[in-house]
């Protein structure tokens, strides 16, 4: 038979189903999700009994968690590439060396996350000027506000084994590398680089392997990202590694690590909040969200999505309620990444408020829950949306500072709403680019005027690749604008 | 609980998903049932999976190994069967050279109906498909070559079904 013939048959099977089914009210996937969490409780419930009965969690020490208890992994012998000194580093030529609450002395955007598959799957502005890519085949380092790149990748590992990186400023920075390509067993095996000479040596220490029990990472698909293991410091001593790994069953595998010592040594955490990226506002003060609709509130409120802070450097963990707008009163807080803390004091959680529920829900307003106090309070600052400028899916948003919010905002980031005063009033301007990236996935911004954007070519959720391609899979884009998002040039590195 | 995009995105996805769904599992109840699965799951993961570049490709890959989960298989006939008694509506009819694909179909190894209609249906290139199911493109490109040369014999050189002298 032709492969056209044999194309056209099961098609046409293909078309007799799609023909003949119409989808089913909502309601009836939100029960069948209920059920599925209903299950997966129970079955949680009955395993943690099994292993208290056994006496299990108490020799392990970790309440909820007896695969991998909490240790000091001793670090690894040094690479070959090891700097000439075997010293922990204390500080670096462009760091104070502040005991306590060192801010560094850029404002330091987050790392933005794409897809593991996309050409820039992350990156991170350190400086207006300066900052790291990854690409498929390197890391990259820009100083010259991404006109020109130069390659840090550490000389052991291939950049597809990267899952994270952090600079804390233009000498001293930190990767996390997975000992595989593509993660497909029970256990994940990571280790950490450190760097203090902006990229030219790196000294590598163990991560340990993280046992997913009778699950399997899912090697990279699934949605993309595979393993993300992100670190976050504070300064060159303090940090964290948040893992996540996606599996063959669909569940979520959440790990948390600590350093004191800039890397060298690390402790596993308690069972962290199910959280990509852990971030630190001090040594000991951390802030995580949990992804999704939480409910607005005045109080710790219920479930999981919501914004978490620790003040014993992750050791425990409460849930911080958040009190929406008076003009938005019962509107919903979507949260999905941790908040952005430009010194000790001054930091920036990028939110959404819904309303309404099943059909009629919809995006009232974006904007900025913003606290001048190391987060002891949180005072939203927003913009509402009109209609059209309702975007399907996640809207980039992104903080220069104090003074300066920014949210790409309308069909595929077409508009972009600028306020100069804290979140009060918003100008709106055109982006430039309706058409040609639709898909703004990371948004960073180091003051008013200058920001990166990690972008897709090929594909957004308004234009879902369907068929997908490989084009749509793999195509994206480091953009960089130095007019507060009104241009943009494409910077992506080569490789 | 996922929003209004969520249920935009489930609207305009379910029909596609479920026919690409029955010639993998054959049958167009049981079609439906792995894809409402699959959406359940995107539901309740919905803040991460929309921000994926091809959130539907997340759902067809859910489905695709709800489908060949060896975990649901146990009382999955049961539950169907009661879902099809208690169904108001009969699916309408297909024509003979549908059920002549589906009944061949049905007679080749799962993994190979997957990789078919990764291929042939959703039109992913080898290279895609073995991406998406963590497979090396050899496996696919065998997987691809078998089914091809098994349902040319079930369906015979005319496109007619073979006789069942080969069950």
């Amino acid at each position: 038979m032709r492969d056209e013939e044999l194309r056209r048959r099961i098609g046409a099977v293909a078309e007799h189903g799609e023909r003949v089914v119409s989808p089913p009210d909502p309601a009836v996937l939100y029960r069948r999700a209920r059920r599925r969490v209903a299950r997966l409780t129970a079955v949680g419930v009955l395993v943690a009994g099994a292993l208290l009965a056994g006496g299990l969690l108490a020799r392990a020490g970790l309440p909820g968690d007896d695969r991998f208890p909490a240790v000091t992994v001793p670090p690894s012998p040094p690479s070959t590439a090891a700097p000439p000194t075997t010293a922990p580093p204390t500080t670096s030529a462009s760091t104070t060396t502040q005991p306590q609450a060192a801010p560094a002395r850029f404002p330091v955007a987050p790392p933005m996350i794409g897809d593991a598959e996309t050409s820039v799957p992350m990156a991170q502005l350190v400086t207006p000027s300066s900052g790291w890519a990854l690409t498929r085949t390197r890391l990259a380092w820009t100083g010259d506000g991404a006109r020109g790149w130069r390659t840090i990748t550490p000389r052991q590992i291939p950049a597809g084994r990267i899952r994270g990186a952090f600079f804390l400023d233009q000498r001293t920075g930190w990767v996390v590398a997975s000992a595989k390509a593509r993660e497909t067993g029970p256990l994940v095996r990571l280790a950490v680089y450190r760097t203090t000479d902006a990229g030219a040596t790196w000294r590598w220490y163990s991560l340990g392997a993280l046992d997913l029990g009778k699950d399997d990472a899912a090697g990279g698909y699934e949605g993309g990202f595979g393993v993300l293991a992100m670190p976050s410091f504070v300064d060159p001593r303090n940090g964290w590694v948040s893992v996540q790994t996606s599996s063959t069953r669909y569940e979520g595998h959440h790990f948390l690590f600590r350093t004191s010592d800039g890397g060298a040594t690390w402790t596993r955490l308690p069972q962290p909040p199910e959280v990509q990226r852990a971030v630190l506002s001090s040594p000991t003060r951390g802030w995580a969200v949990v992804m999704g609709q939480a409910a607005a509130t005045s109080g710790p409120g219920r479930g999981p999505a919501g914004l978490y802070t620790t003040t014993d450097a992750g050791q425990t963990w409460r849930r911080i309620g958040l009190v929406p707008p008076p003009s938005l009163r019962g509107a919903r807080i979507e949260l999905r990444e941790p908040p952005t803390f430009k010194t000790p004091r001054d930091g920036f959680l990028p939110v959404e408020f819904h309303a309404g529920g099943g059909g009629s829900a919809r995006t009232l307003a974006v904007g900025f829950y913003v606290t001048a106090d190391g987060g002891a309070t949180w005072t939203p600052r927003y913009v509402p949306l009109a209609a059209e400028d309702e975007r399907y899916g996640q809207v980039p948003l992104a903080a220069g500072g104090q003074g300066s919010l920014l949210a790409l905002v309308g069909h595929e980031a077409r508009k972009v709403l600028t306020s100069r005063d804290g979140g009060h009033a918003w100008t709106p301007a055109a982006t430039g680019l309706e058409g040609r990236y639709p898909a703004v996935r990371g948004l960073a911004f180091a003051d008013h005027r200058t920001g990166w954007a990690v972008a897709g070519r090929g594909v957004s959720l308004e234009n879902s690749c369907v068929p997908p391609t490989r084009r749509c899979d793999s195509d994206g884009a480091l953009l960089v604008t130095t007019t507060g998002a009104t241009t943009w040039s494409d910077a992506t590195p080569a490789g | 609980m996922a929003g209004a995009d969520f249920e935009a995105f489930y609207r305009a996805n379910y029909a596609r998903l479920v026919g690409q769904m029955v010639p993998v599992v054959g049958d167009v109840h049981e079609a439906e049932d792995v894809v409402q699965e699959a959406f359940a799951r995107a539901s309740l993961h919905w803040s991460r999976v929309r921000g994926y570049h091809a959130p539907d490709a997340w759902v067809r890959r859910v489905a695709l190994n709800y489908a060949l989960s060896g975990l649901r298989r146990a009382g999955y006939r049961r539950r169907v069967l009661e879902r099809l008694a208690q169904r108001a509506e009969p699916v309408p009819a297909a024509s003979a050279e549908v059920v002549d694909m589906v009944a061949a179909l049905r007679r080749l190894p799962l993994r190979q109906r997957e990789v078919l209609v990764l291929f042939y249906v959703v039109e992913l290139p080898v290279e895609e498909i073995g991406r998406q199911l963590r497979l090396p493109v050899g496996t696919v490109k065998s997987r691809l070559a078998r089914g091809r040369t098994a349902l040319a014999r079930l369906l015979g050189a005319d496109g007619s079904r073979e006789e069942a002298s080969h069950a």
